[in-house]
């Protein structure tokens, strides 16, 4: 049966909105990739805005080239992978020991639980002082130990083991399972959904992160691909008082005062393409755990 | 008894002997300390990218000191944190600000002024020469401790004067003007104006002529951008014949007596005006005023912009990426002096300026005469060209004439690579601490002083041009520099009155350039005007301008 044409014109309306809506989300990404794959000085002149003007891969060359961003980028893949995998595994043990309202401990726990979630964090001295004293400063494992735990993902995991049916577990111990092999034959396995969405949240967060590399480490061996990427950019931005000896080798070329656009957009570029690309895989697990999730417990 | 005597003396030598040989009581010689390594950690946030510890210099430096610097670098934050956790590195680099200050009462600095005495004369020595300022005074505090050394400004011994002497009232100025000032395009210039741009009504003429040569849409007669104001604000500022200095904000005078919060001066209402007439007319970029840096570079860079008003940075970065075209490799920013308002004097740089920076020892430094004697070591010819010259036969060679001195080939090695010194370790200390301006044969410690550079090969070829030409602009600025030590290194406390006023003066400034720029009309960037600077009294914008002319005139009081 044909549609009513007021329905055919709100479709119409409604999809042209929708992608002039999509295209102004998409069109920066374009921009950024466009500038990426420019010249530089050609870059530097403006006027390049979906296709480069003069391609090529130097800039991409320029990054790959460079052992600090290699090396970088390598700290920002091992931290994302292990901080996630660790995360993940430590917030979903914890909050399915959570689920045991019979354990002697659940009580302790929930209050701890909860005096941590609203008042925890203590600032950004304490912290840096109890990093110090556990031997962590300066050290790689600093972008993980300290994430292990995310209590907000316990409560999501908590949430959604709460609903997931009882006697599916108790099948299992009556089959002679353990609670250990309850839990990672069973439990786990059944809630990829919410295991999904919180490797998303917990894979993007250990990316992005750089506030970490700014205060708990200082050789440049631990700087991750978000740190370096923060400084060049700030590189642009920063205040312009230079020293005498900057402002000579500025005068006689040797010097950049800032890093060529294209450059900057090519690391953009490769900051954010790993998290892009791996999102869609994880996009249906993430609607539909996000909503368990989010329901009370 | 005449025996007794003669053992006695003997025993009385010998003694003096051993205990000189082992170095008691006097500074280690370098070979004993070369044979003792030692690593210092130094923190720095001086320089975003430090060298590896394996850079050539560097290793080099540690081959012949025993002296390894293992480097971090980071955010001013983290220097907070530091000082709260008492964690510190050995060295420090930090900005000579409030953070300085919180590190100075908190009594974890090394006193430098006795090691410096007994291991690093050399250095003691000239930073408490007189034709350096004495800066072993001006630096020290209340207590005659010396807790920091400063940077960014070239040392010198009696009877040397500086290549580029800023006092020298016949100065061939060959890097682009210090402070801020008005840029015309090169050689558009030419064909506009004919000869230098004076004033501002030249500067209009010469605008507008260009302008109507070039009416295309994308062509500006005149650009900014949203975060340009203080700079334009300082060109008007010395335009009109005062002395700009900046702490927070600028401050400025005309008669070294009285110092006003720049924004202030009665001048600046009628410049911009004239700006906002650049905008009604057309001449001004009407994005600029919204636009970011990145973007009024890439106009600039096309060739299609003719001026702006700001500083070395924007025409350096801009100049540079013109010379890389093609199309536009002839082109060239160069400042233009004007003087308005009857000013008899066009004022640059105070040239007592000692950098930003300052370098501190930490108590936790196991070994601080050690790192003092590599301070002594660095102010050795040795070690002064070891760090600004590099390695000879990689960084530099020593030319037919028996002089340091870099080829054409590592000229284009240096150009190509903008990471080439950091990578080489070249320079690094240079960014740290003040250094000797020439090494003890005379010859300049820095490359920059090159007689390559005073050849045509080692010059920017459209330079050449603009030196032949009426254009020529380097110099104008003969007797622009004054050395006032009083008006630099002030202090502001966080937290004050002062500081909370300043804070919020300068954010009012940002704001308001913008708007009186794309006024209406003169009526309106009057009012903008007014009620920006009632609102900075509000803040109690005086206060700071109080404790900025007391903080200078009991330095001034207190050197007579």
């Amino acid at each position: 049966m044909r549609k009513p044409l007021s329905d055919r014109v709100f479709d119409v309306v409604n999809g042209a909105l929708l992608t002039l809506l999509g295209a102004s989300m998409v069109y920066p990404f374009l921009y950024v990739i466009a500038i990426s794959l420019n010249e530089a000085s050609d870059s530097s002149q403006g006027g390049t805005w979906i296709l480069p003007r003069k391609l090529t891969f130097e800039s991409y060359k320029i990054i790959f080239v460079n052992n600090d961003l290699v090396s970088a980028a390598l700290v920002s893949v091992a931290r994302t992978v292990l901080g996630t995998v660790l995360v993940v595994l430590c917030s979903a043990m914890f909050a399915y020991v959570f689920t045991k309202q019979k354990y002697f401990l659940y009580k302790p726990m929930k209050l701890i639980f909860f005096v941590a979630m609203f008042l925890g964090g203590g600032g950004l001295i304490p912290v840096y002082m109890l990093f110090r004293s556990l031997g962590l400063l300066n050290t790689f494992w600093v972008y993980i130990i300290p994430w292990m735990l995310n209590l907000w993902y316990v409560v999501l995991f908590r949430t959604y083991f709460m609903r997931l049916p009882r006697e599916i577990e108790e099948a299992a111990f009556v089959d002679g399972a353990s609670e250990l092999t309850a839990f990672f034959k069973v439990i786990l396995p059944l809630s990829k959904p919410i295991a999904a969405t919180i490797t998303l949240f917990a894979a993007v967060a250990q990316w992005n992160s750089w506030r970490d590399t700014l205060f708990f480490t200082a050789s440049p061996s631990l700087r991750t691909l978000q740190y370096v990427m923060m400084e060049i950019l700030q590189r642009a931005e920063a205040e312009r008082m230079i020293t005498r000896a900057e402002m000579l080798d500025v005068a006689l070329g040797h010097l950049k005062l800032v890093d060529p656009m294209s450059v900057r957009m090519a690391i953009t570029v490769v900051t954010t393409l790993p998290i892009v690309l791996v999102y869609p895989f994880l996009q249906k697990h993430f609607i539909k755990g996000i909503l368990v999730g989010s329901m009370k417990g | 008894m005449r025996r007794l005597t003669a053992v006695t003396a003997l025993l009385f030598v010998v003694a003096v002997l051993a205990l000189t040989a082992t170095g008691y009581g006097q500074s280690v010689p370098l070979s004993e300390d070369a044979k003792n390594p030692v690593t210092f950690t130094i923190f720095t946030t001086r320089v975003t990218t430090a060298p590896k510890p394996d850079a050539p210099v560097l290793k080099e430096a540690t081959r012949r000191t025993g002296v390894t610097f293992n480097i971090m670098t980071g955010d001013k934050e983290k220097l907070s944190i530091m000082l709260a956790s008492k964690d510190y590195p050995d060295v420090i680099v930090m900005p000579r600000d409030d953070i300085l200050y919180r590190y100075l009462r908190s009594g974890d600095l090394v006193d430098l002024k006795p090691l410096l005495q007994k291991h690093a004369p050399t250095v003691y020595k000239m930073f408490g020469s007189p034709v350096n300022g004495n800066l072993l005074d001006i630096f020290s505090t209340d207590d005659g401790k010396l807790l920091y050394l400063t940077e960014n400004y070239d040392m010198l011994r009696e009877g040397e004067r500086h290549p580029e002497d800023a006092m020298d009232p016949d100065r061939v100025q060959a890097e682009l003007p210090w402070h801020n000032v008005f840029y015309v395009l090169f050689p558009e210039a030419q064909d506009v104006a004919k000869k230098k741009i004076s004033n501002l009504s030249e500067y209009h003429d010469a605008v507008k002529a260009w302008k109507a040569k070039h009416p295309g849409q994308d062509y500006y007669a005149v650009t900014m951008e949203k975060g340009m104001g203080q700079e334009m604000l300082g060109s008007a500022l010395s335009m009109y014949g005062y002395k700009v200095n900046t702490y927070g904000g600028i401050y400025a005078t005309k008669d070294q007596k009285k110092y006003i919060y720049g924004f202030k001066a009665p001048e600046v209402l009628p410049f911009f005006k004239f700006v906002n007439k650049l905008y009604r007319e057309g001449l001004m970029d009407p994005e600029g005023p919204v636009q970011t840096w990145d973007q009024m570079i890439q106009k600039m860079s096309t060739g299609k912009v003719f001026s702006f008003i700001g500083g070395y940075y924007s025409a350096y970065t801009a100049n540079d990426n013109l010379l890389r075209a093609e199309a536009t490799k002839n082109l060239i920013y160069i400042p233009q002096k004007l003087v308005e308002g009857g000013a008899k004097q066009n004022w640059q740089y105070n040239a007592a300026y000692t950098g930003s920076a300052a370098l501190v020892v930490t108590k936790k430094c196991k070994d601080p005469a050690r790192f003092v004697r590599f301070l002594e070591w660095l102010y050795s010819d040795e070690g002064m060209v070891l760090d600004s010259w590099g390695i000879e036969g990689e960084d530099y060679i020593i030319n037919a004439q028996g002089k340091r001195d870099i080829t054409p080939e590592i000229d284009q090695k240096k150009k190509a690579d903008s990471m080439y010194n950091t990578k080489r370790g070249i320079k690094f200390f240079y960014r740290m601490v003040n250094m000797p301006t020439y090494t003890s044969d005379g010859q300049p410690a820095s490359a920059r002083y090159a007689p390559f550079y005073s050849t045509k090969a080692g010059q920017d070829p459209r330079d050449v041009k603009v030196t032949a030409s009426p254009f020529n602009w380097h110099l104008d600025w003969q007797g622009s520099f004054w050395k006032d030590y009083a008006e630099v290194d002030l202090f502001i406390e966080a937290e004050t009155p002062a500081a909370i006023a300043i804070a919020k003066s300068q954010a009012i400034l940002k704001d308001t350039i913008a708007q009186m720029v794309v006024a209406k009309s003169e009526a309106e960037v009057e009012e903008i005007y007014s009620k920006a600077v009632a609102k900075m009294e509000g803040y109690g914008i005086s206060a700071w301008e109080a404790e900025i002319q007391k903080q200078i005139l009991a330095k001034r009081a207190k050197k007579s």
